[in-house]
């Protein structure tokens, strides 16, 4: 095939058994080929020459990559990381545009990525929640679509939520989203959807770009 | 030992996956700071990948970024049944099997760069001679094809599964086999005179 330069091992180039008849692959794989006795192969692997040299090799291959493996990573990353976000931003998704305000003569609009960052903080604030997906839609999806695209609003959020909250959670969530919708966005919502999609476990909830607590301090 | 049994070296299994998962929806859903958070979380990882099968640090900068890149424009097709970390592995490893194939045409294996960030890098403590092992283990690793090079690298230093790897090279499970065992084949003769 195309990738295969001739110094490069080629498919089937140098597939034959060892000079003792067995394959490599079974004595790497402490297996027995078809034919043979096990008793008759567990003797002749305990005297072979061949066989021990080729497991000899595959142990020093695995010594030399259990090496490589605990290797540090590459570290310095941070200026990859910065050229990869100047990208992000100007390809940024803000979403749809959401109706700000609850009287009729209110004309203002939010991205729904602006509202559902505060929202989520609101949920990530809470002992032992942490939130995932969060989206606002309008409550009443036909209607909106026919007029302007203004009216009340639906959120449907997703959290883990560590075992303490879980019992309270959609309750805790749904109080926090309605106030921050309320008193700090002015956004007229009127039904919160919350779905408890993972359990955080105890040192869990505290990491991360929320501004989560964790769950009652670390046990331990 | 941290990361040997789990899936993303220097991670801690369940917790970064749950982060992940959560993390991943929010940038699903247009927030960049926790698309940031991803980047900052598993650039390192996979810079280790694109440097270890394209042997070129400054080649493997730009496939990263370039996947990442690619990884936020395609993130609203994300459904989340894979891991995010397994997603970006599938990204990374294309990107860089198909610069390896782009630049075929005009080079042959002995024109490729020597690679220029052995495995040892980063770690200044280390035993002079396993160093050179190392090095060496670096040298032979260049000399296999690249999709031979990409199996055994995500087989044995970031332990994905067959699966996992077929579906990375977009080869079938079987032909991974089949490469990781050539691979490890080679790369023992290779190494033998260290035993």
């Amino acid at each position: 095939m195309a990738l295969n330069a001739d110094r490069q091992p080629v498919d089937g180039a140098d597939d034959g058994p060892l000079p003792c008849g067995r394959s490599l692959e079974a004595v790497w794989e402490g297996t027995v080929e078809r034919g043979r006795s096990p008793a008759a192969e567990a003797a002749h692997r305990g005297s072979c020459p061949h066989c021990s040299a080729a497991l000899a090799d595959l142990r020093t291959l695995d010594a030399l990559v259990t090496a490589a493996r605990e290797l540090d990573p590459p570290g310095g990353t941070d200026a990859l990381t910065a050229r990869v976000m100047d990208v992000v931003r100007l390809e940024l998704r803000p979403g749809r545009t959401l109706p700000l305000g609850t009287r009729p003569d209110d004309t203002g609009w939010i991205f729904e990525s602006a509202a559902a960052r505060e929202l989520r903080a609101a949920a990530d604030g809470l002992p032992g929640i942490r939130a995932g997906s969060c989206r606002v839609r309008p409550l009443d999806v036909g209607a909106a679509e026919v007029g302007q695209g203004r009216g009340p609003l639906r959120v449907h959020v997703e959290v883990a939520a560590s075992l303490e909250a879980l019992p309270t959670a959609a309750e805790a969530v749904r109080g926090a989203l309605f106030a921050v919708a309320e008193r700090v966005l002015g956004m007229d919502v009127r039904e919160i959807d919350v779905r408890v999609v993972d359990v955080l476990h105890e040192d869990m909830g505290t990491d991360g770009t929320g501004t989560g607590h964790g769950p009652e301090g670390s046990a331990g | 030992m941290p990361g040997l049994d789990s899936r993303a070296p220097g991670l801690s299994g369940t917790r970064a996956e749950l982060d992940d998962a959560l993390l991943s929806a929010r940038a699903r859903e247009g927030d960049e700071e926790a698309f940031a958070a991803l980047v900052r979380r598993h650039a390192p990882t996979l810079l280790g990948l694109a440097n270890r099968i394209l042997g070129d640090p400054a080649e493997a900068e730009d496939a990263v970024q370039d996947a990442f890149v690619s990884a936020w424009r395609r993130l609203p097709e994300f459904r989340g049944d894979a891991a995010f970390l397994t997603w970006m592995y599938r990204i990374v490893t294309n990107r860089c099997l198909n610069r390896l194939r782009s630049r075929r045409p005009m080079t042959d294996l002995d024109a490729l760069p020597e690679p220029a960030a052995p495995l040892q890098e980063g770690s200044p403590a280390r035993a002079a001679e396993s160093n050179a092992a190392l090095a060496d283990l670096t040298a032979a690793l260049a000399e296999l094809s690249p999709e031979q090079r990409a199996c055994w690298v995500l087989r044995e230093l970031h332990l994905l599964s067959y699966e996992e790897i077929a579906e990375a090279v977009g080869i079938g499970p079987a032909a991974v086999r089949g490469r990781i065992f050539r691979a490890r084949r080679f790369l023992t003769e290779a190494m033998s005179e260290w035993r």
